[in-house]
């Protein structure tokens, strides 16, 4: 009892950290004393006459990804302009971001600020956390050239809540053209029957046409679009911050409804231009599926790009449209944001960057050039212009929380797909699971 | 089945290594895929037609962890939580593995037994808002202290109730001789039982040092800082958005799975020498 | 499977020496550091999690209050997730230690013998435990995938499949294809301890009961077995525990998919407290699974207990 402690004492204190095969790690090694905590993360004075600002910015953008280098460069360029901010980012993966944002809020100790998705804004809304940042942003005189779409994913009752956004991933039809060469299919299809007949003569030529995610947080950011392109939304705003889902209020909107569902069902089992095992697909599947060429096409984002290094042949014929649409053309936006809280120690600084990032000067930067959310930024490219094209008709979430709707959704079309439930079905259940949801968080 | 029952090459030793053969091809069929992986070039990895040996080797995604990726700070804080983690365990577990072992009778011991497996049944996921404010009250978030005391308690009860397994096979005649000699029960711990579960010991070790090696939830929720992050949660830094960096981040695995194995190579003569056998008189 | 614990097993009789309780003092000494870890870091989140259970307490909803038993009536009523969860749960469970023992303790014995190479089979072996669950998951996921696993490949290749199979994506194969993955990372703890375990059995027995003409099987069933019954359970009890709180595997795997045909009551309580925010009822539920362990728990230790009085009697 009385040695083993003082032996834990040695590694703590840095013993460990001298051991050969440590040494071989060298400066990134050094660090000492790694089992402190941080003392004060707020301020960091540091005694040279100016006292500096430390603010705790948590990105997912780690040192091997490939923009890493255009992203630091931002950073950079902020902090050579206020040398009295110092930017502390720290890297927490996409996948990470909501559930760390979620249980520091629990925790109460959130950083300053946090790189987010679209669908977590309204969830960070409701858990009243955002900071209001109305007076800064109708002081901001850049604030127009930013499509408006996406400044409606933070406007709240003609109130800005927690941030700006910063750049827009934007979805397209992607498909290989020499599939569609070799099937006789001549132009990308326009509308959801062309997709079919495209689908259909594909099929001749012995390739599956299209494919979807089944689950996954993708799942629903693609058949909300399908909604969309028949007028319909998931939930609309009711007046004071209030949502509904309409649908079953009226036959007309249900049938245009179950139409969505009977357009999933027929892809994939009365034509059979979607492989069945896409009712199970994740975002994963999809895409490696698509850069494959398994699939001929799909609706899929510009980090497809990141895919051409993986599978450069079967990458190498791919081609760009816009979503096919039924009734009114529609694309989903996913606007990232930068965000802060109301309980940041720093909301000055905090508003500093966020203008930045979101300003003339760092979003013609090769961070954010490629996906600006600025309309005075333009760029041009295979990766670039088929997909900014498209932000006229892109649309953004409305402003529910989205953690049990997502779920619901993601539940009524695998019913559909896995023939447990009829579109019709489907569809009311959906509405009605939309409403009680609304109820349950309080947005009904 | 004692070796001499065995001849060479006998029917039952073919079956023996037959046996083996099939084992092993479970046990490491996705591992020998993590590591062609791994090895193989970023167009040869996530093909239509996938090949289990790679065409052209190549050793530029391990270059990729080493290099420009922060997986040493990880791997240091890693081995510094997890032998730390392990110690502890031991220490702890060992005094209350014996103390229910062989005063299982006297009031209250049952009870913290039961309260240890008791402890075992809050699902975890619950105890990640409550211990992340228990931490910060404490002032350890971002501190791999947080981690310690954590993946300690979370150790403890399997590797007590373990303990008290192989207690429960050591002979208590020694002790008892012992102890009627005026020994000191931490002496009799240290100088008689102790030595005669030595395999049981290098069991729990392992058992607490892998835990803490690969635990991910608790390493993520309470370390935001970069150079104190975990091995575990620092693979993430491989996964983007939408896509995933596989070559570098199956090196990195490969790389992870090296320091437990290898200790377990060192370790085994301590497992399986035949130390509690002698003493034994069943 | 308290009661267990505190019972020594028969192979090492507690001792009886007939003294003050004031000498055992140190006993208490001893667990005390382990008591004091509980304390500390999860008997606050216990009752933390007993109170959130009578509130209704939404993350995404301002404010809460006392509702009583609501949630977990809400829960009992819930024909489409709650009930075939728990199925799942118990299936998942039982399916896992019960795969995890059997080839944990076969894959000893056979490691026991006196095969050449044997030190290295028995590092190989102990490879699956090691990987970290994120990267054993990612990559099973992608060997059992239908387009480009090439799991499905080779099985097909060798014309063991006609045609490729989503097992983690078909209604009828998620929930068997996550056990197998499961089995496949936690036997090998079972057989590094049981092999521990083994060589505390005495040699001298087993020579002995061999001469008398017991069989292979007669001397593992009759001496070898009963050695390993302490750290058996030790294993067995705890590893139930874990697997059926576990949510890491399965989330990872499948999220609980295809149509919740993967979905256990610890995925649930992770839906609730993660994506959908419910936490109150992510408490009830939880509460609900520590009764269901108990009930376990207590029904195999009544069960034991009838039958050792048996025995003696």
């Amino acid at each position: 009892m009385d040695r083993t402690p003082s032996a834990i004492t040695d590694i703590l204190r840095g013993a460990a950290s001298r051991r050969r095969f440590l040494g071989r790690a060298g400066a990134a090694l050094a660090a000492p004393a790694v089992l402190a905590p941080v003392a004060g993360r707020a301020t960091a004075a540091a005694g040279r006459g100016q006292e500096t600002v430390e603010l705790e910015y948590w990105w997912p953008v780690a040192a091997n990804n490939a923009d890493y280098a255009n992203m630091v460069a931002v950073l950079d360029a902020f902090q050579a302009q206020n040398p009295n901010i110092r930017v502390n980012a720290q890297t927490v993966s996409f996948e990470q971001l909501e559930n760390r944002v979620t249980v520091a809020a629990q925790g109460g100790n959130l950083p300053d600020v946090v790189w987010s998705l679209p669908e977590t804004i309204p969830t960070y809304q409701r858990m009243g956390i955002l900071a209001d940042l109305t007076e800064q942003w109708d002081a901001w005189e850049e604030k127009d050239a930013l499509y408006e779409q996406t400044v409606a994913g933070i406007t709240f009752d003609d109130r800005i809540l927690g941030g700006v956004p910063h750049y827009l991933g934007i979805r397209a039809y992607q498909y290989h053209a020499d599939q569609f060469a070799e099937a006789g299919v001549e132009a990308p299809p326009e509308t959801w029957d062309d997709l079919v007949a495209a689908g259909l003569k594909l099929k001749e030529a012995g390739i599956p046409g299209f494919g979807f995610c089944g689950q996954s947080v993708r799942q629903p950011q693609e058949v909300i679009v399908y909604f969309w392109q028949n007028d319909l939304d998931i939930a609309v705003p009711t007046g004071d911050g209030t949502f509904r889902n309409t649908w079953t209020d009226n036959p007309e909107e249900l049938a245009r409804a179950t139409e969505v569902f009977q357009f999933y069902y027929d892809l994939m089992h009365t034509h059979g231009i979607v492989p069945r095992e896409a009712a199970s697909w994740g975002y994963t599947e999809l895409d490696t599926n698509l850069a494959q060429a398994t699939i001929a096409s799909a609706v899929d984002g510009p980090w497809m790009v990141g895919y051409e290094d993986e599978n450069p042949e079967t990458m190498a014929d791919i081609a760009f449209a816009p979503i096919p649409y039924k009734r009114t053309p529609a694309t989903f936006l996913e606007v990232a944001y930068q965000v802060t809280f109301a309980d940041s120690p720093h909301p000055a600084e905090a508003w500093e960057f966020l203008r930045f990032v979101a300003g003339r000067e760092a979003q013609a930067m090769a961070a954010y050039v490629n996906r600006s959310v600025r309309s005075d930024v333009e760029a041009e490219g295979k990766w670039t212009t088929p997909f900014m094209d498209l932000v006229p008709q892109g649309r953004a979430w409305p402003q529910i929380a989205l953690g049990q709707i997502s779920q619901h959704m993601i539940d009524a079309f695998q019913g559909v797909l896995l023939e447990q439930s009829t579109p019709e079905q489907a569809a009311t259940a959906l509405s009605e699971q939309v409403n009680a949801a609304l109820e349950e968080q309080g947005q009904a | 089945m004692t070796s001499t029952t065995w001849r060479r090459w006998s029917w039952p030793v073919l079956l023996a290594y037959a046996c083996v053969a099939v084992l092993l091809a479970y046990a490491l069929f996705p591992v020998l895929w993590m590591v062609s992986t791994a090895l193989k070039p970023t167009p040869e990895i996530r093909t239509a037609e996938p090949t289990f040996v790679p065409s052209r080797p190549t050793f530029e995604h391990f270059g990729l962890v080493l290099g420009q990726s922060n997986f040493l700070t990880y791997v240091r804080n890693s081995l510094l939580v997890a032998t730390t983690v392990t110690a502890a365990t031991l220490v702890v577990s060992t005094l209350a593995g014996y103390a229910f072992s062989r005063f299982g009778r006297l009031p209250g011991i049952s009870l913290a037994g039961v309260a240890m497996v008791l402890g075992q049944m809050v699902p975890g996921v619950l105890l990640v808002v409550p211990l992340y404010i228990t931490m910060n009250n404490l002032g350890l978030l971002d501190s791999l202290w947080s981690l310690i005391l954590t993946y300690t308690t979370f150790s403890v009860p399997l590797s007590t109730l373990m303990l008290k397994g192989f207690f429960d096979q050591v002979p208590t005649e020694v002790e008892e001789a012992a102890q009627l000699d005026g020994c000191p029960p931490s002496q009799v711990v240290w100088r008689i039982v102790l030595p005669l579960a030595v395999p049981g010991l290098m069991t729990t070790a392992l058992y607490a040092f892998v835990q803490s090696w690969n635990e991910f939830l608790f390493g993520y929720t309470f370390i935001s800082q970069d150079d104190r992050r975990t091995l575990t949660p620092g693979l993430a830094d491989f996964i983007g958005l939408w896509t995933v960096d596989w070559g570098a981040l199956m090196a990195a695995a490969s790389l992870a799975v090296l320091p437990v194995t290898l200790a377990y190579l060192y370790l085994q003569r301590y497992l399986i020498s035949g130390i509690a056998t002698g003493a034994t008189k069943g | 499977m308290g009661i267990q614990i505190a019972r020594p097993a028969r192979a090492a009789p507690a001792l009886r020496l007939p003294r003050p309780l004031a000498r055992h003092g140190f006993v208490y000494l001893f667990v005390l550091p382990s008591v004091l870890l509980l304390l500390g870091f999860t008997v606050w989140p216990l009752l933390r999690t007993f109170w959130l259970s009578v509130q209704d307490v939404n993350l995404v909803r301002p404010g809460s209050e006392f509702v009583g038993l609501a949630n977990f009536r809400t829960q009992l009523a819930d024909q489409t997730l709650f009930w075939p969860a728990v199925w799942h749960s118990l299936v998942w469970t039982v399916g896992s230690v019960g795969g995890e023992y059997l080839l944990g303790l076969g894959a000893a014995v056979l490691l026991n013998q006196p095969l050449r190479g044997r030190g290295l089979f028995r590092m190989l072996v102990l490879i699956p435990w090691t990987v970290p669950i994120v990267i054993a998951a990612m990559t099973w996921r992608w060997i059992l995938q239908p387009e480009y696993g090439i799991g499905n490949v080779l099985l097909v290749r060798a014309g063991l499949l006609a045609e490729p199979v989503y097992w983690l994506g078909d209604l009828s194969t998620a929930l068997g294809a996550t056990i197998f993955v499961n089995v496949w990372r936690s036997f090998p703890f079972y057989t590094i301890t049981l092999l521990a375990a083994l060589q505390a059995v005495p040699k001298e027995l087993l020579e002995a009961a061999a001469i008398d003409g017991a069989s292979a099987w007669e001397r593992f069933w009759r001496i070898t077995l009963p050695h390993l019954k302490g750290v058996s359970l030790a294993l067995i009890v705890l590893h139930v525990v874990w697997t059926f709180n576990n949510v890491e595997f399965i989330w990872l795997l499948t999220e609980g998919g295809p149509l919740h045909a993967s979905e256990t009551l610890a995925t649930l309580v992770y839906r609730m407290a993660f994506r959908t925010f419910e936490i109150s009822e992510a408490a009830a539920l939880s509460v609900m699974m520590i009764v269901l362990l108990l009930l376990v728990g207590g029904g195999y230790a009544v069960l034991g207990r009838r039958r050792e009085e048996r025995r003696t009697t």
